[in-house]
């Protein structure tokens, strides 16, 4: 943690946003830091390799994602990750480069990045309103990823293995108005 | 309340009385009715006027097809015109109100048009209003308008919710009759996810409305069990009230799901649901049409379709008539007959025509009186019962192109197996397949091969055992031999004459003819009457049925709401918006936004006191000239590049060298497209060997983003590179003018020396403002002033800018927008987007020694091509005008002085001008032809839009601190 005891606020998109209705909820995800993760000269086992060694758990494969204890990856593209990581650490990036070096391009993105997480028994049926991605078990299940269009945005949506019937929207900050306003909507129109 | 026309039995709960009114007058109909019902129930016999002529009409049919009953529903904004009253549920207060009639439906003073129906015939608007040309738009089209067509929009704001969504499923069975549901039930048992959708709000499709019997029960008996069976399965998905109208690429299909109309009291809940649904297999059990006969004057009210007859007694407890005269080809006739003779009704006449024809007129004026006979007799009656065959419901069998193919057996057009959606079985009714039993086996065997396509196995089924009586018919389409207009399709008022004439007049493909005559347009899209009018053009031509051809069927099944279309994006939800992490606090300072893209920028932030945009703009351009400014310029792309061949990646996407960069420095960069135009700029800032961070322009962001993948994944896949969108991660402020540094100085931790010796013009690196918050400083100036950008962590974004506003307090910091940005850099000389419009060449921006002769780079071949490489061509420079007072206007066209303002002395254009603060008058940059070599002369600067003619003189674009010695101060 190199940036401890600065005068600057941290002021976190949605970091209001937490709404229920009967059996669901609606809140941003503030806390963690994230990091996007890509192969360099060709050392995808490398990489994978050192990933397993720091955090106990393979890089996802394409669709996929993994929880470990600490944080979570999913694969976002071919052979490049995000990877979210607890706590606060304006520097991951250093830290991960550290780690991979010169097999891996590390970019931070915690700030790139909005986060709703929708939770509950009728999550799926809001999300059906949102995204085009088939959310049964057998096509979406736990430990998945996709990139949809939510609306007119472009999204990430994880389901994580850490609780059933959670769902992330990953989507890029400056839209973090739209998004919620997207999401809201539909929990209404489900749950209002 | 008296409901004359009511019987006993059908499907309405009699426990549960609706009142409502049609045009006023109040009436009572039960739950499960329709509003047709109701008013049929009710004795109402009148619901409309024709489309053109204005004729009396009637309730025609009892489903989606309904031609004639079109109504308003609701009252104010909420009100829907042009709504099928055959399909609308009634509820408690429902206002309904007739259409296209004025001052009342029974007395209608265009009813006048029809005196003139000689003069009214097919393409007579064509004809008739030739001329003068003006007046068509003015007079004719306006006046036809108002006296034609259908009902009104409120004009008022929809009050309502609309929704959309997206469905997955293995099977999608579309329409919820015999076939459909033994499909649903087939796939369901085998584990498939279905979905069953039905435009009704009841399942069983015709089986609510005839007597049917399956396995010995009433078939509404089955139809509750399979129902129950469907429902108790988690795997299916009964989805009422749904029209599926469209079938799309890829196993997709377009259905719209009525939540509320049926309600009394409107909730938040949306009002429609628009779906797509992706399926791997779909089964289309949609049914069949019913279809009529041309008789002379055969739109009177009370004339009916024989099956929407047997659907009111059977479905919903409602006579059509006391009296009724059957008029039939086919076996279907003789059921309905023994309907209404059991319903406690008086069979008139039976004519079946597959056994002789007495030819025979409609008497009546606002309802069916009588009927006369060629021999003179006269029949009375109050309904007329036609059914001239059925048409199977292909339309969605149509929707990619799939070409039907006639049926002589059954004399109507069928599926073409071989043109069907890939994914698509056809089952039942839809597949003219008119029995029960045909209907039931079927649809199971659609669904079993359905399920078998999927790989699984269907489960043995039994078939439920119901009539299998033949569908007999004998064509018969128009009954010849009395006098008087017949109706072909009774929404647009064609006749068999009309297509007579049509066919005359050399109208004679299906598709002209449709167009000429409008047959089968408008809401029904000529459910009804399609075939039947094809056949009197088969007839007119003397050539068969299929010889003649026929239309096929685009998306909407039905009318779909624009509504529904929209879904939640409307008003303010319109399209996405994109804040910057200071979006708030510049809200706070009053700024006044622009769009840009998506982006919402700050455009000036104006002060009280200043009552034009260009006080606000000018006092921020000589703020920041003066002492020092803040821009938020977070909207610029900015693209993170690593790996071991980044350098040389870079060295061949700009035009420029980028390959010796620095570790620690800046470049701008000039992209050309592959065919040598000027794609983008921006800066290029390497921060260390292996790892770079590129700028671009706000609008351009997201195409340079593609457009490097492309090269990097599609061009040079062997290439050790690797990118990443990093515009959102960064919050990035522009700060701009002589005490720039001083204000750094104080925000930056003092551990890093930004002097002009250590950190000089076009210097990056890696810094930590505020007590160790990391940040990036690259020393960069679109202002032409000692400026800096500043990036931080969007987390940190709005309490920096805040934390920079503090700072430079004592400096009298001003924020500045695009405006200000804009005249900024156009004082300093520099292209933007007015100047890399796609069309322009590093040549013409006058930056042709950009393109470096050293190395290659994607454009630089083609950007010699002949034509492009002259030096007679456009060049960037500047314009002053020679009356420092005159105005400049952007988009003004160059022409030398002494010839005339007209296209072939044309020379250029201004592309951006601004009034420069700094020199007291306007200035402009533009392409001239050999702009370079023409420094000093006086020309015009033509704007014939905005009436404006002013002298300029050409000069260097750089109109600020030409030597650069600001920004390197």
């Amino acid at each position: 943690m190199h940036d401890t005891g600065n005068r600057l606020a941290v002021n976190p998109p949605l970091n209001e946003l937490h709404k229920s209705w009967p059996s669901l909820e609606v809140k941003g995800l503030t806390s963690g830091e994230i990091c996007s993760l890509t192969t360099l000269n060709g050392g995808v086992a490398t990489l994978r390799d050192r990933f397993h060694k720091n955090y106990g758990a393979s890089l996802p494969t394409q669709g996929r994602a993994v929880s470990f204890s600490g944080g979570y990856s999913f694969c976002g593209a071919p052979e490049q990750w995000f990877v979210q990581l607890d706590g606060e650490n304006a520097f991951l990036d250093v830290t991960l480069k550290s780690i991979f070096q010169s097999n891996g391009a590390v970019t931070l993105q915690t700030d790139g990045w909005t986060r709703i997480a929708i939770i509950g028994d009728r999550a799926p049926q809001v999300l059906e309103r949102l995204v085009a991605i088939d959310l049964s078990d057998e096509a979406f299940p736990v430990d998945s990823a996709a990139r949809s269009m939510l609306g007119h945005l472009n999204v990430f949506v994880v389901r994580l293995a850490n609780a059933r019937d959670t769902y992330q929207i990953w989507c890029a900050r400056s839209f973090a108005n739209s998004l919620t306003v997207e999401v809201c909507e539909a929990a209404e129109i489900v749950c209002g | 309340m008296n409901q004359p026309y009511r019987i006993n039995g059908g499907q309405i709960d009699r426990s549960q009385p609706i009142g409502f009114t049609f045009d006023g007058k109040e009436y009572q109909g039960f739950k499960g009715d329709t509003v047709a019902s109701a008013l049929i129930a009710n004795g109402v016999k009148l619901v409309g006027r024709s489309f053109k002529y204005h004729r009396p009409r009637g309730i025609f049919s009892a489903g989606s097809d309904e031609p004639n009953a079109l109504m308003t529903i609701g009252e104010g904004a909420r009100a829907t015109p042009n709504t099928r009253a055959t399909v609308v549920e009634l509820y408690d207060g429902m206002t309904v109100q007739s259409q296209n009639r004025f001052p009342s439906l029974k007395f209608d003073a265009l009813a006048v048009n029809d005196l003139f129906a000689p003069f009214l015939s097919a393409g007579f608007y064509y004809k008739t209003f030739m001329w003068p040309a003006q007046f068509w738009e003015k007079l004719y089209e306006p006046m036809i308008r108002r006296a034609a067509g259908l009902g009104a929009l409120s004009g008022a704001p929809d009050p309502d919710r609309y929704d959309k969504g997206f469905l997955h499923c293995d099977v999608l069975v579309i329409g919820a009759g015999p076939a459909g549901m033994m499909a649903a039930l087939v796939a369901g048992q085998a584990g498939l996810r279905v979905i069953l959708a039905d435009e009704d709000f009841e399942m069983g499709g015709r089986l609510s409305c005839e007597r049917e019997v399956i396995n010995g029960d009433a078939s509404l008996v089955w139809v509750r069990q399979v129902s129950d069976a469907l429902s108790s399965m988690s795997n299916v998905r009964l989805m009422k009230r749904t029209t599926v109208y469209g079938v799309y690429d890829h196993g997709i299909y377009g259905a719209v799901t009525r939540n509320t109309d049926h309600l009394a009291a409107k909730t938040e809940k949306p009002r429609e649901t628009l779906w797509r649904i992706y399926t791997k297999r779909s089964v289309l059990a949609a049914g069949a049409t019913e279809r009529s006969i041309a008789i002379s004057n055969n739109d009177r009210p009370g004339v009916m379709l024989s099956s929407a007859v047997r659907t009111y007694a059977n479905r919903f407890g409602a006579l059509c008539g006391k009296r009724v005269v059957v008029v039939s080809n086919n076996t279907d006739g003789l059921r309905t007959a023994d309907v209404v003779r059991t319903s406690g009704a008086e069979v008139s006449a039976v004519f079946d025509t597959r056994q002789s024809v007495m030819p025979f007129d409609i008497r009546g004026a606002q309802t069916v009186r009588s009927i006369k006979l060629s021999d003179g007799r006269k029949i009375d009656a109050d309904c007329i019962a036609i059914s001239g065959g059925w048409n199977p419901n292909i339309h969605l069998t149509c929707h990619k192109r799939g070409r039907p193919l006639w049926r002589e057996d059954i004399a109507a057009f069928v599926p073409n197996k071989d043109e069907l959606p890939s994914e698509m079985e056809v089952a039942g009714a839809a597949n003219g397949s008119f029995s029960t039993q045909q209907c039931l086996r079927e649809g199971a065997q659609a669904g079993a091969r359905a399920v078998q396509a999927l790989g699984k196995s269907a489960g043995a089924v039994d078939i439920p055992q119901a009539g299998d009586a033949p569908f007999e018919i004998t064509p018969f389409w128009e009954m010849k031999g009395v006098k008087g207009r017949a109706w072909v399709d009774p929404q647009n008022d064609v006749t068999v004459k009309d297509i007579k004439l049509a066919a005359q007049e050399g109208f004679r493909s299906v598709e002209l003819l449709k167009r000429y005559t409008t047959l089968g347009m408008a809401t029904d899209q000529g459910k009804a009457s399609n075939v039947l009018g094809l056949a009197i053009l088969a007839d007119s031509l003397g050539q068969s049925i299929p010889e003649t051809g026929t239309t096929i069927y685009r998306p909407p099944y039905t009318p779909v709401s624009i509504s529904a279309f929209a879904g939640a994006s409307r008003y303010e939800h319109f399209r996405p918006v994109r804040e910057t992490p200071s979006h708030y606090w510049a809200k706070e300072q009053g700024a006044v936004f622009v769009d840009a893209g998506l982006w919402r920028r700050a455009q000036y932030f104006p002060r009280s006191g200043e009552t034009h945009w260009r006080h606000t703009v000018d006092r921020e351009v000589v703020a920041t000239r003066g002492s020092v400014g803040i821009c938020d310029v977070t909207t610029l792309g900015k693209i993170d590049i690593q790996g071991a061949d980044a350098a040389a990646f870079l060295n061949r996407v700009y035009a420029n060298a980028m390959a010796k960069l620095a570790v620690g420095k800046c470049r701008y960069g000039l992209m050309l497209r592959e065919d040598g135009i000027a794609m983008d700029d921006g800066t290029v800032a390497r921060l260390s060997d292996t790892h770079f961070v590129m700028t671009t322009t706000t609008a351009n962001a997201v195409g340079v983003y593609r457009h490097l993948e492309f090269c990097r994944q599609c061009l040079w896949p062997n290439m050790d590179v690797r990118l990443i969108s990093v515009t959102e991660q960064w919050a990035q402020y522009a700060i701009a003018g002589p005490n720039s540094r001083k204000l750094l100085q104080k925000i930056i931790d003092k551990d890093h020396d930004i002097s002009n010796e250590a950190f000089p013009y076009m210097a990056c690196g890696e810094v930590t403002v505020c007590g160790g918050v990391r940040a990036r400083l690259f020393r960069l100036s679109f202002s032409g002033e000692l400026a800096f950008e500043l990036g931080v962590p969007a987390r940190y974004g709005d309490s920096l800018i805040k934390a920079l506003m503090s700072a430079g307090e004592e400096f009298g910091v001003t924020p500045y927008g695009t405006e200000a940005l804009g005249v900024m850099r156009i004082e300093k000389g520099h292209a933007a987007g007015n100047e890399l419009n796609g069309q322009r060449t590093a040549q013409d921006l006058s930056l042709g020694g950009f393109v470096s002769k050293k190395k290659d780079c994607i454009g630089k071949v083609l950007s010699q091509r002949e034509g492009l490489k002259g030096e007679d061509g456009f060049r960037l420079v500047g314009f002053k005008p020679v009356n420092q007072a005159d105005p400049l206007t952007a988009g003004a066209h160059l022409i030398a002085r002494g010839n005339s303002a007209e296209a072939s002395n044309d020379e250029g254009y201004l592309s951006s001008v601004a009034y420069s603060p700094s020199l007291r008058s306007y200035v402009g940059l533009g392409f001239l032809k050999r702009g370079q070599e023409r420094i000093g002369e006086e020309i015009r600067a033509v704007d014939l839009l905005m009436r404006s003619d002013v002298f300029v003189t050409v000069c260097s674009p750089h109109f600020i601190d030409p030597e650069g010695e600001r920004l390197r101060a």
